[in-house]
Order: structure tokens, then sequence, then C-alpha cells
């Protein structure tokens, strides 16, 4: 009798679990078509915390000043109903399995008609099959496009990839080192990230058509603490250009070594890992410390001095802010697709998205191909002090380039 | 039919009938719902597993992310170079995580107590650093599944449903046999029951392939509902570390304690609380230092304890009826038992 109440009491649990759960999990669903007025939801899932956790901040606040600009012009036009936007963000945690859980709980908790991603393949290549797998379009703004294209050979159905094209940002490091005198040898730091193998393979591949020889490459697992070997054999090659490709806590630990070694090359790029607040990770070593931009004031965009003077005392006058710019363009994108659509069907705004052509953005023209890339011209910006001083292309440049890098070349 | 049988077999009817509740919500529920409860359900099985080694057998491995780890990557490979069915890899993954528990017990099953703990999350920080370099696997930018290869939604919570339940199934019977007899013998006091001729290595070296098996199920599980892993989200060990606080938090060595940790951690603390990090890590930790602390038997040992004192009082109250009331004591003195 007591096994038969335990089992009873075993099935009535896990119902009323199953029912409480689906209690919660209840919730109203926004209108699809023209005439309702319900709030267009966008949703997002950030590194705010974690590894990665420097880039959620500026990317979260072009999301949330795109909305707001939009919502303050009376909102998106959805088959001649204006209808306002609703950002959800959600925290990742710089983790890709929670990119996953929260990218889904975006579409089905929240009803998001539409997706906007976040930085590096390892969480946006996560939050791209999410996208496809549940039929959702997403747009990414800051991942190397080629990686993330890499990542699935069928081709991405629903989800869309704006950032700079590898083949064109690597060779940025050699058409900007030619700005100074060196010996044209490089020494190569790539983690075994796919950005870090697709780059370091780049930059190998490019190097002697661009003049340069390749001397050394190091290669190393994410997290890697200890440089000190590396740093040692490529001061020992000789290579007076040093391209790095790593997260931020491991070029700045990267970065105390090779001073620490005394290794001071002419031109050193920590790249991803020295884009945002690097100065703050590595202290006066980052002087000098020069990686690849996204934007100028003078790359044929609409509006986006104008976004970027408004974030540049808050996330300082380099790529902090470039990611704020680049952010607030892909809800400029979304909307576009979302008006064009006349609907907030996922299918239909996949389509218009897929079609966006020429579009003004404060970022860029923006035109997306067929392989769902859309590919915005790369620069190279050095940290000078706590800005980030556009140096190459000569054209658009807002300061001289400093070789050798001073942080790394001082003395004591 | 003996007692035990009949038991037996009413708590397997039991999982049936959850099982079948489980099977048919897929359209009957929100999608939103359905992927809150796919996710309860791998965390459900995960820290079933663990509690299998380390609740009933006592031996607190913190290895397990290899298990899961080694499931997930070998659905992946399967599928992706094998070409097989996600089926066949899913039981793949299951056998080759056994396999790896099999060996790995040798030496580690030579240590005891708190050197089995670190020898055994040595094991898992060498595999996850071995897997971020392989490039077989992909090194550090892992696999992705072919969306194709990987079934569709309904299909996809019934098997993580399966499994979750197979592996209470699994723990519900250990705990009823003479192997989990032995078993806990073991854990309560090796020295004993090796005297009782119980062989201590041999009973936790089948706990531990047995875990590790239904680990690896699990974790083919996670890998066909990520589609893109890579060895930090497969290997880490946020896994077994997660699996622990679920089974200390709902009660170690019990059937229910694991599902009742896993709503607490996964439901109430990490989805109710996703905007607020902070207070999640501080809420989590606090909650386990407070069940160890005052109720080392966790959610379900404290609901057993309330249960034990309800049953004791109606006792009680019978005891002190007109029948009693003639076997006290001339001084009154009953006997009680909490």
């Amino acid at each position: 009798m007591q096994t038969k109440k335990s089992a009873f009491a075993a099935l009535a649990a896990s119902t009323a679990l199953v029912l409480a759960l689906g209690a919660c999990g209840s919730g109203s669903d926004s209108g699809s078509g023209g005439g309702s007025s319900e709030p267009v939801v966008l949703g997002t899932t950030l590194p705010l915390t974690g590894p990665l956790g420097i880039f959620g901040p500026p990317i979260q606040a072009g999301y949330e000043q795109a909305v707001a600009a939009i919502n303050g012009a009376g909102g998106v036009d959805v088959g001649g109903t204006k209808r306002p936007l609703k950002l959800v963000v959600k925290d990742s945690k710089s983790d890709p399995t929670v990119v996953t859980s929260t990218a889904k709980s975006l579409i089905n908790d929240d009803k998001a008609v539409a997706l906007l991603g976040s930085v590096t393949p390892p969480l946006t290549i996560p939050f791209s099959v999410v996208a496809d797998s549940e039929q959702i379009p997403a747009i990414s703004p800051l991942t190397p496009t080629l990686a993330w294209k890499g990542a699935n050979a069928g081709g991405w159905k629903y989800a869309y990839d704006v950032f700079v094209d590898e083949t064109e940002q690597t060779l940025v490091n050699f058409k900007a080192s030619d700005l100074v005198e060196t010996n044209k040898k490089v020494a190569l730091f790539t983690d075994t990230e796919e950005d870090g193998k697709a780059m370091g393979a780049l930059w190998e591949q490019q190097a002697p058509a661009a003049g340069y020889t390749v001397v050394y490459r190091a290669e190393f697992p994410v997290g890697t603490t200890d440089f000190s070997q590396f740093v040692q054999k490529a001061k020992d090659s000789g290579a007076e250009v040093m391209i790095a490709q790593v997260i931020p806590p491991d070029a700045a630990a990267l970065w105390k070594q090779m001073k620490s070694l005394g290794y001071a090359p002419k031109t050193a790029w920590p790249e991803k890992g020295g884009t945002v607040g690097f100065p703050d990770a590595a202290g006066p070593l980052a002087e000098g410390a020069t990686v690849f931009g996204w934007w100028t004031p003078t790359n044929g965009n609409v509006g986006g001095q104008a976004v970027y003077d408004a974030n540049k005392a808050k996330f300082g006058d380099g790529l902090g802010t470039q990611a704020v710019v680049a952010s607030y363009a892909m809800v400029q994108v979304m909307a576009d697709a979302i008006t064009r659509a006349g609907s907030t069907d996922p299918d239909a705004i996949n389509k218009a998205l897929g079609a966006t052509n020429g579009l003004d953005t404060v970022w860029a023209k923006i035109t997306i191909g067929p392989d769902h890339r859309a590919v915005v011209p790369a620069t190279a910006v050095q940290w000078q002090g706590k800005n980030q001083v556009t140096v190459w292309p000569k054209e658009q440049a807002t300061g001289t380039f400093l070789a050798p890098a001073p942080g790394l070349a001082a003395q004591g | 039919m003996s007692v035990p049988t009949r038991r037996t077999l009413v708590g397997l009817a039991g999982w049936a009938a959850i099982l079948v509740v489980l099977v048919l919500l897929p359209g009957r529920v929100e999608r939103g719902t359905q992927e809150v409860l796919l996710n309860l359900l791998i965390w459900v099985g995960v820290a079933q597993a663990w509690n299998l080694i380390g609740g009933v057998g006592g031996q607190l491995s913190l290895g397990h992310s290899v298990f899961v780890g080694a499931g997930g990557y070998t659905v992946a490979m399967l599928v992706i170079k094998g070409g097989t069915g996600w089926a066949a890899g899913l039981l793949g993954g299951a056998l080759l995580a056994a396999l790896v528990a099999w060996v790995l017990s040798f030496p580690l099953l030579r240590l005891s107590g708190v050197y089995f703990t670190i020898g055994s999350s040595a094991v898992a920080l060498m595999a996850l650093a071995w897997m971020v370099t392989w490039e077989w696997t992909g090194e550090s930018r892992g696999l992705n599944i072919p969306l194709e290869a990987v079934p569709d939604r309904a299909v996809k919570f019934r098997v993580v449903a399966a499994v979750a339940v197979l592996t209470c199934v699994a723990v519900s019977l250990v705990v009823r046999s003479s192997f989990g007899l032995r078993l806990m013998a073991v854990r309560d006091d090796e020295g004993a029951a090796a005297a009782l001729g119980v062989s201590a290595v041999g009973v936790k070296r089948w706990a531990l392939v047995l875990s590790a098996f239904l680990t690896g199920l699990v974790g083919g599980t996670v890998a066909l509902n990520q589609v893109s892993i890579e060895p930090n989200s497969m290997f880490g060990l946020k896994w077994v570390v997660t699996a622990l606080v679920m089974v200390v938090i709902g009660g170690m060595g019990t059937v229910w304690g694991p599902v009742v940790g896993a709503f607490v951690v996964y439901y109430l603390l990490d989805r109710s609380l996703e905007d607020q990090p902070v207070v999640q890590a501080l809420l989590s930790g606090v909650l386990v230092i407070a069940v160890i602390v005052a109720a080392p038997g966790g959610v379900v040992g404290l609901v057993e304890a309330a249960a034990a004192r309800v049953a004791g009082r109606r006792t009680r109250s019978r005891a002190a009826g007109p029948t009693a009331a003639k076997i006290t004591s001339p001084a009154g003195e009953g006997v009680t038992h909490g």
C-alpha cells in the first residue's frame, strides 16, 4: 500500500511540475501582421559576464540606442502601421551552451521575431545554429565572416553576419606595417579558435604577396597563461612585426611576458585581444598596440559620427565605440527588413533581410550577399593613451602611426 | 509475488507513467515550456547519473564531465564523419563513455576519498586540455552537426525524456538490488564490507562504468540539442560541479534527490534569476552551505523527516487510544521513534 502511494505521489508530483512549468512558460504572442500595435520583439544574447564580458556592454548600448531612436520616431513600419520595437537582452555568460539556451528562450519565451547577435565565432556560431534550427532571422555584427561562413558547409539559412572579411583583414596588418620601416619578418601568435586557425593560415598565405615572411608561428589553446617559450622563440627569430589572434585575457598576459622578456617589435598587433579595454588589462604596455578596426568617420556611413560622439565618453575613443556603432546598424538593418517584409513573420523578415542592398547605416553601406555575409572594410587603429587612433588607410587616418610600439619599447 | 518484487514493479510502473506523460507533452505545451523541460530533463539525467556513483556509491567524482564530453563528441563524430544515424551515435557515445570509465577505473580506484576526487578532477582537466588541441575533433573550434542529421524538436524531447527517466529507473533499481546494497555497504564502511566478502573495487568499478554509460547517453543528447559543440561546453567542469550541487541540494543517494535538486538549481536559480547573475551565484553557494549544515539529507531528506514525524504523530495518537492506555507504563512513559 505504501509503495503504491509513493508511485502515485511521484506521478502526481511530476504532473504538477509539468503543469506548473507550463503555467510559468505561457505568455502572450505578439501580432505578426500589420494593424497590431503590439511591440515587435527583438532578442539578443550578449556576453555581459565571463571572459568576453568586455564586449557585451557596448553592443547592448548600440542596440538600445537604435531601438530608442526608432521608437522615438514612432516605431517601425509594419505593413503601414508604426509599431514600437522591444529589445530583450539576456546574458550569455560568454558560454556557447548558454548562448543556445538563451537564444531559444528569447524565441520561445519572449516571442522574439528576430535575433541580434554578439561577437566572436564561438558565440556567434551556436547563436546562428539556433536561428537556423528555429527558423528565426538573426544578424550578428562583430564576427569575422569567413570563419562564421566556414562553420556551416551547407550554408546558413536564417543567420547573417556583417563584419570584415578575414582575407582583407589580414592584409591590413601588412599594409599598415608598410607605413614604418621594418625587416618584414613576422611572428604569429594564434590560438586554436576558429578565427585563430583561419586567420593564422591567411597571414601565412598572404605574407609573401605583401612582401613579408612569417619566420615564427606559435599556436596554443585559449586560456594559455605561460607564453614565455613562444615569446623567446619569436624574439630569437628577429621578427619586427608581431601579430596575435587571442582573446583579451590572453592578450594581456602575452603583452606582459613580451615586456618582461624584452621583446619589442616595431609593430605589435594583439587583434581580438586588444580591441576593447586593453589599457585597463595591460596597463602602459598597451601604448602602441595596433588592431584592425571597422569604422571611420569618412567610410561612407550616414549618421555614424553622431552615434560615435554620443558614446565615446563612455566607451572610449576607439573600438568600444565602434562596436556601439556596428550594433546600432544591426537594428537599422533589421528594422529595414521588417518594414520591407510588411510583417513580423520570420520567413518574410528572413527573405527581406537577405535582399538588403546598399542600405545606408551609421556603420557603412550594407549589402548582404547570397552567402548571408555583408563585408565592411577593415581599418587599423592604434592605442595611443586611452584612445584608439585610426592609422590606416592613410586617407581616413585620424593620427600618426607610432613605431616601435612605445609600451613594449619603453625602458624600465 | 514477494514484497520487494511487487515494490519494484510498482516503482517501474510509476516511472513508465511519468515517461508516458512526458512523451505526450510535445505539441501539448508551449515551445518555451518544452524547451525548459528539455533542459531540466538533461540536468536530471546528468545529476542522476552522477548520483549513482557520488550519492549511492559515495565516490565524489569530479571527472564526470569527461563522460558528458565523450558521449557528445562521439555522437557528433559518428554522425559527421561516420555517417551513422543519431540513435546509433547515442549508443556509441554511451558505450565509449563506459569504456573510458572502465579504463580509468584502474588507476582512479586505487585512490579513495579526497584523493579519488582530486584524481578524477585531474582526469577531467587533462581531457579538456587534450580536446582543445586535438585536430581530428576540431580542436577548440569543436564540431557542428548538420541540422538535417538532428531529430526534430518533438523527437529530441522524447529522447531526452526517455534518457532522463532511464537514469532514474537505473538508480531506483540499483538501490533495491543486491549490487546496490553492496555498493552502499562499501560507501558506508569499506572495511566492514570487505570483511563480509564484498569486493569494494569491483563494486565501485561497475558503479562507475554504469554511471559513465548513463552520463555518456545524456552527453549525446546534449550534443543533439546543442548541434554546435566545442570542448569547453562539453568537457568543462560546469557539468559535474552543477550535478554535485543539484544532488547535494536534492538529497544524495536518493532517487528523487537529483530530480528535486535539478528543479531547484536549474529552474528556480538558473532560469528564474538569469538576469541577476551575482545573486544567482551567491544564492547557489549559500543554499549548498545551508543544506550541508542544516539538512545534510537535502530537500528529500527534509521531506522524509517531516513525513516520518507526521506518521509518528499518527501512530502515537492511535497508540494513545484505549488499548494503548492499557500497555503504557504506570508512570505513563511512552516510547517514541523520531
